[in-house]
């Protein structure tokens, strides 16, 4: 931890920097083969849609003990029970005492007929669960509905906060970004579609975009101003914000993810099935995609279509010819640079310096409050 | 970038605190006050989802068939479903509408899986003659083909030219005594009433108004072949069973309104002198086929048959709250055990334990004594929580489900998140070389903006999904807003005051080791947390 907490220092300092920025071709190439195997997933395995998109009956019926030969003797019940439309019922144990039974759509009576079958066979308690074909695809489609306005809403939220609709098209983008690996996870693991699933996606695109505003805001805040000063690039001042709001980051993933690991224990060690682990492991992904995509996706890319900007692009321009300058300056006093180092590490704190060592060239600081945010006045 | 100068007032952390404490006790005080007033201790307790305590859920939904749905319908359609299940005994159903165009029944604790049949099933009513009846089919079944055959012969011709005289007289007479257009249709329709096979389980009938209708009494297996209907089910005013006790037997009386008694009158009025009868029917099939036995002016009259209480009771029902203005179709039904349900609620609460037990050991490893007010936070927020939940179960009828429990889980992280944001700002100031009094305030300053705009997203979240989900996404989307808000109150009524006021208390302030602000801890070499360097001409505040 205390390791974490020095690196933490060093992450604000900028003496650690991860060049999340910088190297944003390396996070979009790693996030699109990402992207391609999950997307595989829907592809080639497809979503396991659960019984209240298609439609049926689902039985559970609570036993002593949930094994293969109970999980047997339910189904010849079933298959004796003299309702033929029940033909091929799916029987899956879940938990330790559970037996889940789901057959097609039949009638109240029908129901009762499998449910007393069931229960002479030595079922303890049976719950049943009918479900008309259309039931899922309004969930759906509700869903998809409060999808788009939540969209509209929140780019329109995230442009008039940040004066920068570019900022809301990267949050969009990470957010699709999170939403598709969610989906091809999702199909991989092979878990039914259900209500609860939809719960999760709905639940992600807050949680990424949630995640997305931490970063953002801190970016804004070392950006302020940045364009009145010819010290550091704007990419410069926003990669320095994501490695400050790093260590956040993790620990803010690392306590959102430990109660969403218990419901996925416990949804799938305890319950076996039910709306637990779906939208457990929804979230799960969805929500470890959230904070990479916040870092490696949205930030990059405003500050990608933010350089695009003609100010922007002529104030990076001129911090690098100015920086060569230097440079070119430091070579010439080369020797008196050895006891350099010594002198940074003194500076601690106040030395936000990307590795250069312009000491002399500094502004005194009272001139540099209103520049850099990053420094906290 | 506030300047010591422009910080508004002095904080005053031990009033806000005060504040706040003030209102939790008030929170629970008022639930005290509930508590006293219902007098059954069932306030302390969350009013549970039906998937946390067992139960039926019926969701019945209006076809699309029956015209258009619109609010007014659906809440006429409600309140009578939910007389109707009422009239049935279950005295806790809750029946809500639910996504423009459906119709949910809750009943909690109880198997009711079959008040379906009653409450469900029961959707059209009509009056209709009897043009001709047998005790089951007298020929052989049809199949498919010659079925759908028969069945559009009715459809083709154009039943709605006839006059109730007409009707009358081919029940009087007999249905051949019709106009020749109408033979093709009579012929099928004594062709499929020959071939008709009664289910006592239900029979699939599509019952059309203006066409004649071949059917059966799923009770008795009399199949009948109806006229078009005479008198719809929404001119019934009302029906009770009544006991006669001059003849000791039940029977159910009707009031019928105006354009129902006239008709009602003249049916009567021909039927009466040759004994023969007329079929109600309910959802296409025969409820009741009694015989006229004498003229109705007014409209009121009584059944009569082999009724006992209860089938009397029932039948009384369904005429009385028959006919609904739409027609609906079961779109689900969940019949949870009590001890399924027990053991979900189990699992929520033991994934909500671990999860909350793992966010606390990780704050307290990681953040030392800072840990505490997180936990203290964590502690607090669900404190608030739970009272707004037991609250809003009394006021607003709020019920926890799973899904409500799996929001308030996922919602530990996102508030912890908070007291995170606000002490990483708190760090990154120590760091910057401030002492920590000064350093609490200005990383408030940035910190609260933060949390106040990615809460704000949040709960912009919860309030669409809210608007837009339906079923178990509410209770989900219900618990994230709130929990979202109380994030909110707890952080600035709570845990900022606090590390205000434990910023100048000596373990915090001077750094001590497990505090979480230490030199090492931070990673900012030996210097103590108060005494920074280049900083020191500025930082004003001593610990």
């Amino acid at each position: 931890m205390g390791r974490l907490s020095s690196f933490g220092q060093h992450l604000y300092t900028g003496r650690v920097s991860v060049d999340f920025v910088g190297r944003r071709r390396l996070w979009y190439a790693i996030s699109v083969v990402i992207i391609l195997v999950s997307t595989l997933g829907f592809v080639v395995q497809g979503f396991n849609l659960g019984i209240e998109f298609k439609g049926g009956v689902e039985l559970t019926a609570k036993v002593q003990q949930a094994d293969s030969a109970t999980a047997d003797r339910l189904t010849r019940a079933i298959d004796e029970a003299g309702v033929p439309e029940a033909g091929d019922p799916i029987v899956t144990t879940s938990g330790r005492d559970t037996i889940r039974i789901d057959v097609r759509a039949l009638t109240q009576d029908q129901t009762a007929t499998l449910e007393k079958a069931l229960t002479d066979a030595g079922a303890t308690e049976v719950s049943q669960n009918l479900i008309g074909p259309s039931w899922g695809k309004q969930v759906a489609s509700k869903a998809l509905t409060g999808l788009l306005v939540f969209l509209v809403v929140v780019v329109v939220f995230i442009a008039a906060y940040f004066r920068d609709w570019r900022m809301s098209l990267a949050a969009v983008v990470a957010l699709a970004h999170d939403v598709l690996i969610t989906a091809g996870v999702y199909a991989w693991s092979g878990f039914e579609v259900t209500p609860a699933t939809v719960t999760g996606f709905l639940t992600i695109l807050g949680y990424s975009l949630y995640d997305t505003v931490v970063v953002y805001d801190k970016v804004r805040e070392n950006t302020h101003g940045v364009l009145a000063s010819n010290r550091r690039t704007y990419a410069e001042q926003a990669n320095l914000a994501v490695n400050q709001t790093l260590v956040r980051s993790i620990n803010t993933s690392v306590t959102a993810l430990l109660p969403v690991l218990a419901l996925l224990v416990v949804g799938v060690g305890v319950l076996g099935s039910g709306p637990l682990k779906d939208l457990a492991l929804a979230l799960f992904i969805g929500m470890a995609a959230g904070t990479y995509s916040s870092i490696c996706i949205a930030t990059p890319l405003a500050v990608q279509l933010r350089e695009r900007d003609p100010a922007v692009k002529a104030h990076t321009k001129r911090v690098l010819a100015r920086r060569a300058k230097d440079a070119q300056v430091a070579a010439d006093q080369a020797g008196a640079d050895d006891a350099e180092p010594v002198a940074a590490g003194e500076q601690g704190s106040a030395d936000r310096a990307f590795g250069e060592r312009r000491q002399p060239s500094r502004p005194p600081r009272s001139a540099r409050k209103g520049g850099s945010g990053s420094s906290g006045r | 970038m506030a300047k010591p100068a422009h910080r508004p007032g002095t904080p005053r952390p031990r009033r806000t605190l005060l504040l706040f404490l003030a209102l939790v006790v008030a929170l629970y005080g008022l639930l005290v006050g509930v508590d006293l007033k219902h007098d059954d201790g069932g306030v302390w307790k969350p009013r549970l989802g039906l998937d946390l305590q067992g139960g039926t859920r019926i969701t019945l939904q209006a076809e699309a068939s029956s015209g258009d749905v619109t609010p007014e319908k659906l809440r006429e359609a409600r309140d009578i479903i939910d007389q109707r299940v009422n009239a049935t005994g279950v005295s806790e159903a809750e029946v809500t509408t639910q996504g423009g165009n459906q119709v949910i029944i809750e009943i909690p604790g109880e198997r009711r899986g079959n008040i379906v049949d009653q409450v469900g099933k029961t959707a059209q009513l009509r009056f209709r003659l009897v043009w001709g009846q047998a005790q089951g089919a007298t020929g052989q079944p049809l199949d498919e083909a010659a079925r759908a055959k028969a069945e559009k012969a009715v459809a083709d011709v154009d039943w709605t030219k006839l006059s109730l005289d007409q009707m009358i007289a081919a029940e009087t007479d007999s249905p051949a005594t019709l106009p020749k257009q109408y033979a093709d249709g009579v012929a099928a329709l004594q062709q499929l009433a020959a071939g008709f096979q009664c289910s006592p389980d239900g029979n699939q009938v599509e019952d059309v108004p203006s066409r004649p209708l071949v059917t059966c009494d799923p009770t008795n297996g009399q199949v009948f072949i109806l006229s078009p209907s005479v008198i719809e089910g929404s001119q019934v005013k009302k029906a009770e069973q009544v006991y006669d006790s001059q003849r000791s037997q039940w029977v159910v009386s009707i009031a019928m309104r105006d354009a129902g008694s006239k008709a009602f009158e003249a049916v009567t009025t021909a039927l009466t002198p040759q004994q023969k009868s007329f079929a109600i029917v309910l959802d296409g099939e025969v409820l009741s086929a009694p015989t006229s036995q004498a003229v109705i002016r007014n409209g009121q009259s009584q059944i009569q048959g082999t009724f006992t209480s209860t089938t009397s009771k029932v039948l009384a029902n369904q005429l009385t709250y028959g006919a609904l203005p739409l027609t609906f179709k079961v779109n689900g039904v969940s019949v949870e055990g009590p001890s399924l349900a027990g053991s979900q609620l189990q699992a929520g609460l033991l994934a909500g334990g671990v999860g909350l037990v793992l966010v606390m050991g990780y704050l307290l490893l990681y953040y030392r004594g800072l840990g505490l007010v997180a936990i203290g936070s964590l502690l607090m927020a669900a404190a608030v929580s739970y009272a707004m939940v037991l609250l809003l179960g009394q006021s607003l009828g709020f019920t926890l489900t799973l899904p409500g429990i799996a929001g308030l889980i996922v919602a530990i992280g996102i508030t912890a998140d908070s007291f995170i944001v606000l002490f990483e700002r708190i760090r990154d100031e120590v760091r910057d070389g401030k002492s920590l009094r000064l350093a609490v305030e200005s990383g408030w300053e940035r910190a609260r903006r933060t949390i106040l705009a990615a809460d704000g997203v949040s709960l912009l979240a919860a309030v669409i999904l809210f608007i837009f989900a339906i079923g178990v996404v509410r209770g989900f989307a219900f618990a994230l807003g709130l929990t979202t808000i109380i994030d909110v109150i707890v952080v600035f009524l709570f845990t900022k005051p606090l590390m205000s006021l434990l910023a100048s208390t000596r373990f915090f302030g001077k750094g001590h080791k497990l505090s979480g602000f230490d030199a090492a801890h931070l990673g900012i070499g030996e210097r103590a947390v108060d005494q920074s360097g280049p900083a020191r001409t500025r930082t004003g505040g001593r610990a």
